[in-house]
């Protein structure tokens, strides 16, 4: 666990050099997580995965009867065992999201893309299908879970093109999100969880389900945990025209104690719903998050 | 050396506080910062750091050295060399005594404690050499410096009032000149009663000529400087006909007061009073008396205010009687007459003769006169001049000559042409130059053809404001049966022409009044039925100009004393008040209205305006900038461009040298 922490390849400083989502996850993936998850099952899929060795006793049916025309050799295709496990990436694209502190290697949002990136190839790897929500109120995406390479690429696609602007998708987005939720599901939700809490409860109402298992893991940046270093400050908000003035220096321990708060109501309201919660700060290695969904998903098992 | 044509400007230097106190109370501006969210922040108030020691010095210096060079460019700074040493006068103290003589002195004792005033004043200062000047008689008279006292009370006692206020604003200039150069000290000792009429437009610039000046009030009765009371003034008198045989003298009375008077008012004529009348003065108003004489029982007669009050000088007026002389006229016309200018002469006559309203517009014909003119023995001559039928002999006699003379001096003439031929009176009139008029033919009607007519008296001529209605149709349907017809002549003036628009009547104004009045027919039946009409005096009044003149009231003239009045033959200075009579000319001279006014200056405004206060110190730089201009070099131009630089350089320095970061913070000093 230790080299995971320290691994630089996990640095979200060096991994927000790399634009694509795709070879970002398997680079975070395989170059640091292997072994840590099931790999993809063989058995009785659709989708072909490889050939091996006839084993003597096995089901003549699984023999490449055209492979041993052409070199007199019995060889046994395999298949992808197609799990009924779906993933659900729920990734919040608000304006505040997009909030990047001076000593940050990347903003809220690229972190969460990072990270969902990384979730979908693990879920991808298992073969669950991958669903995604998420977005804001002018670009709200829902992508129902599917399974396969051409879901995932278009998975990570839709996780690389949005931009985190505006406000989180509302109430009425989420109520049609929860009415078309598959039966079963795992739901990871990205955020920063700045909004009202009360909100929240009523968004993830779905999670009291004993169906659905649900991971809600915020980002924040170090400065959202401390105000920046300055006099003064005009705050403007990401989310609005409101403006504030105030000098750090001298709110700053209201504001932590605020903050705190915040997040202790938000820890007693993921428990109330049975969500697991979890901080993560940009500056942290995205092998936090990783380890938190899959130590979910052994649990779930 | 440097000096300031403003040194006031140099207070603005106090300015240099500013940039001091702007680096001093240095300031952090907050800068816009994006954050995710406001939820959990409240506003502060933004910390404002003084400083102990001004940041930035070099910005510092540069604008306190900005400022001062701002200030010293306002103060107008220039170059002078210091002049040669100028010898310190050693001269005694001199002390010019000036008074005024104007009417108003009259009242409220002013002029009566005069001499006991200035002579006392003088004992006060045994030492000065004294000099006295004062306007008498349309001049200024002076006693010169270091006369003694008694030359000062004789002069005094030989001074007059004057009938009119004069000189005062001549004798403040000539004081100025008056002192010597060695003088070691010099004033102007003013005494008068400072009436407001006479002294509010006097100025003087004593105080740039090191004068001072000493105000004596006299005659300020109830207080000094405060205005009089007490008085009751005569302002207007008029006489007109009342019904046969009676006139009616009508005055206007003044009260000058803030408190109702009751008053008598007199007349007096024949040496006696006629009619006291009693009448009630509102405060500050005035009310009408009116007295009835018997028409020419007298030549003269005063209205007097009874009793006296504080201003005598305006209690009474006196006023002539008798109807004006009547205007003469009188005929020129050749030496063998022939009938038709008899005819027209003897209609003439009788018709200006009955232009006059009464006795008091009357018409007299004076052959002698207009003899006389004719003659070269006077050149007065009567008021109109008739010359009918103009041909040859006008020529002949050299009679344009003195014409000429006689409208030049501001007299009016009709001219007739001569039945005979118009080619003699073209030639009279081209060779005299009377008139640049060439008469083509006489245009006469024929047999079976209506005659000529008068056309419509345009709107805007003078004569549409006496021919309206039935005068203008009477007009319109005047007949001429012959004239001299003539083209439309440039500069000439013509009021009247017939229906195709040649000129019926034409005239040459002269700058002094005098009219020349050109007829191109005859006022007889023969070429006009004009005479048998009502229009016909009225036309002649208005194309001749025959009105009585406006300006006299009576027959007589009214003017105040010190104002002349000149005419063609008449000229009268009234220099004193009363009745006069001048070639035939009445004249009623009154005291000066204004010198009335029981309103004196104030003390403070009449000092102000004498010493030139309020300019002296514009006209000592004035007259440094005159006398010493050779001497001063003007350094604005300098500093206007060293503070040009300075600002360059201020903004070179104080602008931002590179972007700025998030953290970083701009100084607003």
């Amino acid at each position: 666990m230790a080299q995971l922490v320290e691994n630089p390849l996990l640095d979200p400083a060096n991994l927000a050099r790399i634009d694509d989502l795709s070879l970002l996850a398997r680079v975070v993936v395989e170059g640091n997580h292997f072994g840590l998850h099931r790999s993809r099952k063989q058995g009785h899929g659709s989708e072909f995965f490889q050939y091996r060795n006839y084993e003597p006793g096995e089901d003549l049916k699984n023999i490449d009867w055209k492979v041993f025309a052409k070199q007199n050799e019995l060889v046994a295709k395999t298949y992808e065992e197609t799990s009924n496990a779906n993933l659900i990436l729920i990734l919040d694209a608000s304006a505040s999201m997009s909030f990047q502190g001076n000593s940050s290697p990347c903003s809220k949002f690229r972190y969460s893309q990072m990270l969902a990136a990384c979730l979908a190839y693990l879920a991808y790897r298992q073969g669950d299908r991958i669903g995604l929500f998420g977005g804001n109120q002018e670009n709200l995406q829902w992508l129902f879970p599917e399974s396969g390479k051409e879901s995932f690429k278009s998975i990570l696609t839709k996780i690389g093109s949005m931009i985190p602007q505006g406000k989180d998708p509302d109430d009425q987005a989420w109520e049609k999100f929860k009415a078309s939720l598959p039966a079963q599901a795992t739901v990871v939700i990205i955020s920063d969880f700045l909004e009202d809490e009360d909100r929240i409860t009523d968004r993830l109402s779905f999670a009291h389900s004993s169906r659905y298992e649900c991971l809600c893991l915020q980002v924040i940046d170090p400065i959202e945990e401390n105000l920046p270093e300055m006099d003064a400050v005009r705050f403007a908000s990401l989310e609005g025209d409101e403006e504030k003035s105030a000098s750090p220096e001298r709110i700053r321990q209201e504001y932590q104690r605020r903050f705190l708060e915040h997040l202790n109501t938000l820890t007693n309201c993921f428990a109330a719903c049975g969500a697991e919660y979890t901080v993560l700060k940009t500056v942290d290695n995205l092998g936090l998050g990783i380890r938190k969904f899959i130590g979910l998903r052994s649990l779930f098992k | 050396m440097i000096e300031f044509g403003q040194p006031i400007a140099l207070w603005s230097g106090l300015a240099i506080g500013l940039p001091i106190f702007a680096h001093l109370a240095y300031q952090k501006i907050s800068e816009k910062f994006s954050f995710s969210t406001l939820r959990f922040l409240e506003t502060s108030t933004l910390p404002r750091t003084g400083r102990r020691q001004p940041s930035d010095w070099l910005l510092l210096l540069l604008r306190i050295l900005l400022f001062l060079m701002i200030t010293l460019l306002l103060s107008d700074p220039y170059w002078r060399t210091p002049p040669p040493d100028i010898p310190v006068p050693q001269g005694g103290d001199e002390r010019w005594l000036l008074f005024d003589t104007s009417p108003s002195m009259a009242g409220w004792n002013a002029w009566g404690s005069l001499e006991n005033t200035l002579l006392s004043r003088m004992a006060e200062e045994p030492d000065a050499n004294f000099g006295l000047l004062f306007p008498q008689e349309s001049s200024l008279r002076e006693n010169s410096l270091g006369s003694s006292l008694d030359e000062i009370r004789t002069t005094l006692q030989s001074a007059q009032l004057q009938p009119y206020s004069y000189g005062i604003q001549a004798m403040i200039d000539r004081v100025i000149e008056l002192f010597s150069e060695g003088s070691r000290s010099r004033k102007v000792i003013l005494f008068s009663d400072f009436q407001k009429s006479s002294w509010q437009e006097v100025s003087g610039t004593l105080a740039s000529h090191d004068i001072d000046l000493e105000l004596i009030p006299l005659g300020h009765s109830s207080g000094l400087w405060s205005h009089r009371t007490g008085n009751r003034g005569v302002i207007e008198t008029k006489v007109a006909p009342a019904g046969s045989g009676k006139i009616r003298v009508w005055s206007l009375i003044k009260n000058w007061d803030s408190n109702l008077s009751e008053v008598q008012v007199s007349l007096l004529a024949g040496g006696q009073v006629r009619e006291v009348v009693e009448v009630s003065l509102p405060p500050l108003g005035s009310a009408q008396v009116q007295f009835h004489l018997p028409a020419e029982d007298f030549s003269q007669a005063l209205v007097r205010i009874e009793g006296g009050d504080s201003y005598p000088l305006d209690d009474n007026q006196s006023l002539w009687l008798l109807p004006p002389p009547p205007r003469t006229f009188g005929f020129w016309s050749q030496s063998h007459s022939d009938q038709d200018d008899t005819l027209e002469q003897k209609y003439l006559k009788t018709a200006i003769e009955s232009m006059g309203q009464g006795d008091w517009d009357r018409w007299e014909l004076d052959q002698k006169s207009a003899n006389k003119l004719r003659n070269g023995t006077d050149l007065l001559g009567p008021d109109f001049l008739v010359i009918p039928g103009l041909s040859g002999w006008f020529k002949d006699e050299n009679l344009a000559d003195p014409l000429e003379h006689y409208l030049e001096k501001g007299g009016t003439v009709l001219i007739t042409p001569s039945s005979l031929s118009h080619i003699q009176l073209n030639q009279s009139l081209k060779d005299t130059g009377l008139l640049d008029l060439t008469f083509e033919s006489f245009e006469k009607i024929k047999p079976g053809i209506d005659p000529f007519r008068f056309d419509l008296v345009p709107e805007k001529s003078p004569l549409s404001e006496v021919f309206f209605g039935v005068a203008a149709r009477d007009l319109y349907l005047t007949q001429i049966f012959q004239f001299c017809s003539t083209p439309f002549p440039e500069n000439l003036q013509v009021p009247l022409h017939d229906r195709s628009g040649r000129p019926l009547f034409v005239i040459r104004p002269y700058p002094n009044g005098g009219k020349l009045c050109f007829s191109a027919f005859r006022i007889l039946p023969k070429w006009t039925d004009l005479p048998m009409r009502k229009s016909f005096l009225p036309l002649l009044v208005e194309l001749c100009s025959l009105n009585p003149p406006e300006d006299l009231e009576g027959g007589s003239l009214r003017i105040e004393s010190g104002e002349s009045w000149e005419s063609s033959h008449v000229s009268f200075r009234g220099s004193q008040a009363g009745l006069f009579q001048v070639d035939g000319r009445r004249f009623e001279v009154v005291y000066p209205f204004a010198e009335s006014i029981p309103e004196v200056m104030a003390r403070a405004e009449l000092a102000d305006a004498l010493l030139g206060h309020a300019q002296s110190d514009d006209s000592k730089v004035t007259n440094d900038l005159l006398s010493d201009t050779s001497d001063r070099t003007s350094l604005w131009l300098w500093f206007a461009l060293l503070v040009a630089g300075l600002f360059c350089l201020e903004m070179i320095l104080s602008s931002p040298r590179s972007v700025l970061s998030r953290s970083q913070e701009v100084p607003l000093a």
